[in-house]
């Protein structure tokens, strides 16, 4: 038999449930919050990590001269290599329109398909690719606009484009989702390679090291040997990738896209901790005479509190019973939203132990710890001040009731409204904290999402060209320009040359790839967003702009340093005049601007151009294709041989793509963050009405209207709200600041374009004056129904 | 006289022979910090109960006589002055030995009632039982039946204290405070919010009670049933104005 106390500690959850459904909201909200966040990120990353692992990732790739299978053998014998494998990796364009174009990437596949190094995974339709047909990435179906069993369109570079069909496709963990990296992925064989116009040899290494496959010193050293190796056999490396080891390429964006999240979570349980004291608080202040009598029975301090610390966990039990469920669906689903972004899939879902574990923790102590507090201020609090209760408003009145005093025109029930805002300051300063800090996450998270696509668009707005044109060889630029000119909708073009380099260090070793632009030095189609130092001048012998992610790969480099950078044999000096900000993820190879006479002028090429830049008549996106297909068109006719054209809009809507999963992430987050601000402010206006049940009696007795009574309810409301709202747009100054460094230095190399949310602004002003008058009306209707008896009879 | 089980080892036994007083305060004096300055409640009072005595306390309302009250049930403590009770010097102890002492030595009877409304009535009952360590649950709940049924409150055992009247509610704050069998009764205003007839069958309970060897103080502002009572204590202005010298027991010793 449970002994009275505990049976009281079980009714005092059973009598007041809607008392008890606050509390237990408010623990079940920020653990439910938390436990989601951490449930996702511990399963999906040990998901994406599993099964990345299961395709045996390459260590390094080399691109080099197209070679066959004898050198993949002479490169398996090296002591250092456990596994090579010959790949061929074609650039080609997929037709997705009339006259448009994805830009894509094809890799052969052996006739029986089964690859040892970046194993790729048949996922439905045939398998493997029989000749003349190819199978497609599932995550690039709809970059490609196609399906399993469509037919589709391709040309290499320089050749005719075929018509094949789609019989299969793939699950490649080796490669980034489409949507982040803009490009589609295919799969086919030689033979099928062969028909499209490609030679039948390969021209990557894919190849794993032995001893220890996370070390990048060791892998980069075998891939220094494997290179001296292919240049003493006359060899030219064209890339080496040394890819971050063993971590899928979406892996990357994960980290600081976990962090905000985890902050976000972590910010939902600080929330929901002062809503905690706050209701627990109000329970022992309505409880403080039964506090008192329990005491005057002979309960010891100890007993009481052991009965309300009871209580507490019970609240965090029942809060665990709903959070842990709700968190598993809320866990599967982000794991799940995760995975169909980043192309990863996720067939164990289970709560982790350590996320359950946590999930206890939160539940349990931040209860308990969080009553501690008001517990030991109660319980410790004398008997007879215990037995006289705990109603009485301050006896001092303080600096804001003479403030309320001294401001005229406020009517007697808005004085009253005021003053008893101000009544319970710790109270008062938790609400408020508790919806600041709600309003202040809601607006920062919708303003990094507005800052996201404003740098993305001050990135683009950079580009002062509107379609690029990318050549599968050089031409002369006195040739192919007036043919571009003739096209109706192309005002000004401009030429450059494009390729990849590399930095040498100074013991000899090379850095990782560079992709060098090389383009007029008075360019007007490009407004370089200079991190540091200078553009490049006209009167400059070889200097060079390096993209700020340079500084994260090869550390040290600085303005007025000469860098040794490498193209096929020819190594030249090469001094750093400026860095610029670079919209794009810190891995991306760094950028390399260089003019074009010093280019030409070191490595050949004079007046001859690969990438055309080119200004049009319009500049949205309908006249942005148009211009496009109007310049395939011209320069086709003309027997130019086109390997890609892409817009600037295009281009946009790749970067946006690449930002749909982090605004959609962010979006959810702002909104259950400011549920459990709204439910702070909603729990606080009817633990505020509760308290002063009597007190609202009392005035009815002596002749206030239902109307006042509701005025003086709502009136509080709203001042909490509009104070809370202040508080919080000023909070939400610094924090979306700080936020939109964190991610835009983290995730694209670039600080983003501070662009804050005014309509997140308004949007939670909105939010907080409709919470405040729910959250206050329904008490006070409450309060108004009760007869003048029963009210002052109200315990 | 109830002995439904033995807690004598958590409570000196009550003198049988020659008992001295069972409350004595001497020169009490207890002082208010108020936002008006500070204010004087109880100005040196002496006071004596001997054990079986029924005691009543009357006076004005800001007479002092509750702080009085709060004075011998250790809810507050004396200014300066002693304050003896059950044979314990309660003036230094602390709040925690206080409620532990309270709950053995004394039962409380408001004017409010004071039953916890989420408990039934045989729970209120028994918990000073509970809080006390006093018998195993069985026992509490054979005892807390017990004092139901001598209250005429069986039939209401399992309601919950809002389903009864100021009576009834009353009757089971008296079962109650008997829950620990202590010597000492202290009623606050018992009557104070019960009609006459109530207030009357209150009344007669406590006459029953110090029968049986009981000894009770109640603090009224009702000077009928003070009258009625074996002593009447009046305090004004802080201070005992009519101390009236003990008479003998009606019962010396109680079987326990």
């Amino acid at each position: 038999m449970l002994r009275p106390r505990w049976k009281k500690v079980i009714r005092d959850l059973a009598f007041n449930p809607t008392r008890t459904a606050l509390v237990v909201l408010s623990i079940a909200v920020g653990v439910f919050v938390f436990g989601t966040i951490m449930a996702g990120r511990v399963v999906f990353q040990r998901e994406m990590h599993t099964s990345f692992l299961a395709t045996n990732p390459a260590s390094v790739i080399i691109t080099t001269d197209p070679f066959d299978e004898d050198l993949v053998k002479a490169v398996r014998g090296m002591p250092a290599v456990a596994q090579a494998q010959g790949r061929r990796a074609v650039p080609a364009r997929i037709q997705t329109g009339p006259e448009t174009w994805q830009d894509s990437v094809f890799y052969v596949l052996p006739n029986d398909g089964v690859t040892e190094v970046g194993i790729v995974a048949p996922w439905k339709g045939t398998w493997p690719a029989p000749d003349n047909a190819v199978l497609i990435e599932r995550a690039s179906l709809a970059k490609a606009h196609t399906q399993l069993g469509s037919m589709i369109t391709i040309q290499l570079p320089g050749h005719t484009a075929r018509t094949l069909p789609v019989v299969g496709t793939t699950h490649d963990l080796s490669l980034p989702p489409a949507a982040i990296s803009g490009q589609a992925f295919g799969y086919l064989t030689f033979n099928t390679l062969d028909w499209l116009g490609g030679a039948q040899t390969y021209n990557q290494l894919a190849i794993v090291v032995k001893g220890d496959r996370t070390d990048v010193a060791h892998i980069r050293a075998v891939a220094d040997e494997i290179e001296q190796m292919l240049k003493r056999g006359g060899r030219e490396v064209l890339n080496t990738d040394v890819p971050t080891p063993l971590q899928h390429p979406a892996e990357i964006i994960l980290p600081t896209l976990l962090a905000i999240l985890t902050t976000i979570g972590s910010l939902a349980l600080l929330i929901s901790t002062f809503l905690i004291i706050n209701t627990i608080g109000a329970i022992l202040t309505q409880q403080t005479r039964q506090i008192g009598v329990m005491k005057a029975l002979g309960a010891r301090t100890n007993q009481i509190a052991g009965m309300y610390f009871a209580l507490s966990a019970a609240f965090g039990v029942l809060a665990l019973v709903i959070a842990v469920p709700l968190s598993y669906l809320g866990g599967l689903m982000l794991t799940g939203f995760l995975s169909t972004q980043l192309n990863v899939d996720v067939t164990n879902f289970r709560l982790p132990p350590e996320v359950l574990l946590i999930e206890l923790i939160a539940a349990l102590v931040v209860p308990i710890a969080a009553a501690a507090v008001p517990i030991r201020g109660v319980t410790s609090r004398p008997a007879r001040e215990a037995l006289a209760g705990d109603t009485a408003a301050p006896a001092e009145p303080t600096a804001i009731d003479r403030l309320i005093t001294r401001v005229r025109g406020l009517t007697r029930p808005t004085r009253l409204a005021l003053r008893n805002t101000f009544r319970r300051r710790g109270r008062l300063v938790r609400t408020l904290a508790a919806l600041a800090l709600g309003g202040a996450v809601f607006v920062s998270s919708l303003t990094l999402q507005a800052s996201l696509f404003t740098t993305l668009d001050k990135s683009i707005a950079s580009q002062h060209y509107d379609v690029e044109v990318q050549f599968s060889r050089p031409y002369r630029i006195a040739q192919v320009a007036p043919v571009v000119l003739t096209v109706p909708e192309a005002t000004s073009v401009e030429a450059l040359l494009r390729n990849t380099a590399f930095p040498v260090r100074a013991n000899g070793s090379t850095g990782e790839v560079l992709n060098m632009r090389a383009m007029p030095a008075s360019t007007t189609m490009f407004a370089p967003r200079m991190a540091e130092g200078r553009w490049l001048l006209p009167s400059d012998r070889q200097t060079i702009v390096l993209s700020t992610n340079m500084k994260v790969k090869e550390p040290g480099i600085k303005v007025g340093d000469t860098i040794t950078i490498k193209i096929g044999t020819n190594e030249q000096p090469w001094q750093v005049v400026g860095f610029i900000d670079e919209m794009m993820p810190p891995v991306n190879p760094a950028l390399a601007y260089v003019s074009l006479a010093a280019y030409t002028h070191v490595y050949g090429g004079v007046g001859r151009t690969d990438t055309l830049r080119i200004a049009t008549v319009g500049h949205d996106p309908a006249s942005h294709k148009a211009a496009a297909e109007a310049l395939e068109r011209q320069l086709t006719l003309d027997g130019y041989d086109v390997r890609l054209i892409r817009s600037r809009s295009e281009d946009r809507a790749i970067l946006a793509e690449r930002f749909d999963l982090i605004s959609v992430v962010l979006s959810l987050m702002a909104i259950l963050i400011g549920i459990v601000g709204g439910l702070g402010l909603a729990g606080t206006m009817s633990i505020n009405v509760l308290e002063r049940t009597r007190e609202i009696g009392i005035m009815r007795a002596v002749g206030a209207a239902d109307r006042a009574v509701r005025q003086i309810v709502v009136s509080e409301g709203m001042v909490i709200a509009v104070l809370a709202w202040i508080i919080g747009t000023l909070l939400s100054l610094p924090m979306s600041y700080a936020m939109d460094y964190a991610f835009g230095v983290g995730l694209l190399n670039t600080p983003l374009t501070w662009s804050y949310s005014l309509p997140a602004v308004a949007a939670w002003l909105g939010a907080v004056l409709l919470i405040a008058l729910v959250a206050s009306l329904l008490p006070a209707r409450s309060a108004v129904r009760l007869t003048v008896r029963e009210v002052l009879a109200y315990e | 006289m109830l002995r439904l089980f033995n807690h004598a080892a958590k409570k000196p036994p009550v003198q049988t022979s020659a008992p001295g007083p069972i409350i004595t305060l001497a020169g009490v004096v207890k002082e208010y910090e108020t936002a008006a300055g500070p204010y004087l409640a109880l100005r040196g009072v002496d006071l004596t109960v001997m054990p079986g005595e029924f005691v009543a306390v009357v006076g004005k309302s800001g007479s002092g006589k509750s702080t009085m009250m709060n004075m011998i049930t250790g809810i507050d403590r004396p200014t300066r002055g002693e304050v003896h009770v059950t044979g314990t010097n309660l003036t230094h102890m602390q709040e925690g030995a206080l409620a532990e002492w309270r709950g053995i030595h004394l039962g409380i009877i408001f004017q409010f009632f004071q039953l916890l409304p989420t408990l039934t009535v045989v729970e209120n009952v028994m918990l000073p039982m509970d809080f006390c360590d006093i018998g195993n649950e069985r026992q509490r709940l054979a005892r807390a039946m017990a004092l139901l049924e001598r209250m005429e409150m069986v039939e209401q055992a399992d309601k919950l204290p809002g389903a009864l009247s100021g009576g009834q509610q009353q009757r089971v704050a008296i079962a109650r405070a008997l829950a620990n069998d202590p010597p000492l009764l202290m009623a606050d205003e018992p009557t104070g919010n019960l009609d006459s007839r109530t207030a009357d069958s209150i009344f007669q309970l406590f006459k029953d009670l110090v029968a049986q060897g009981k000894t009770v103080v109640m603090v009224t502002h009702d000077n009928d049933l003070a009258r009625r009572a074996g002593r009447a204590v009046l305090v004004a202005d802080g201070q005992i104005a009519a101390p009236v010298a003990p008479p003998a027991p009606t019962s010396v010793g109680v079987p326990r």
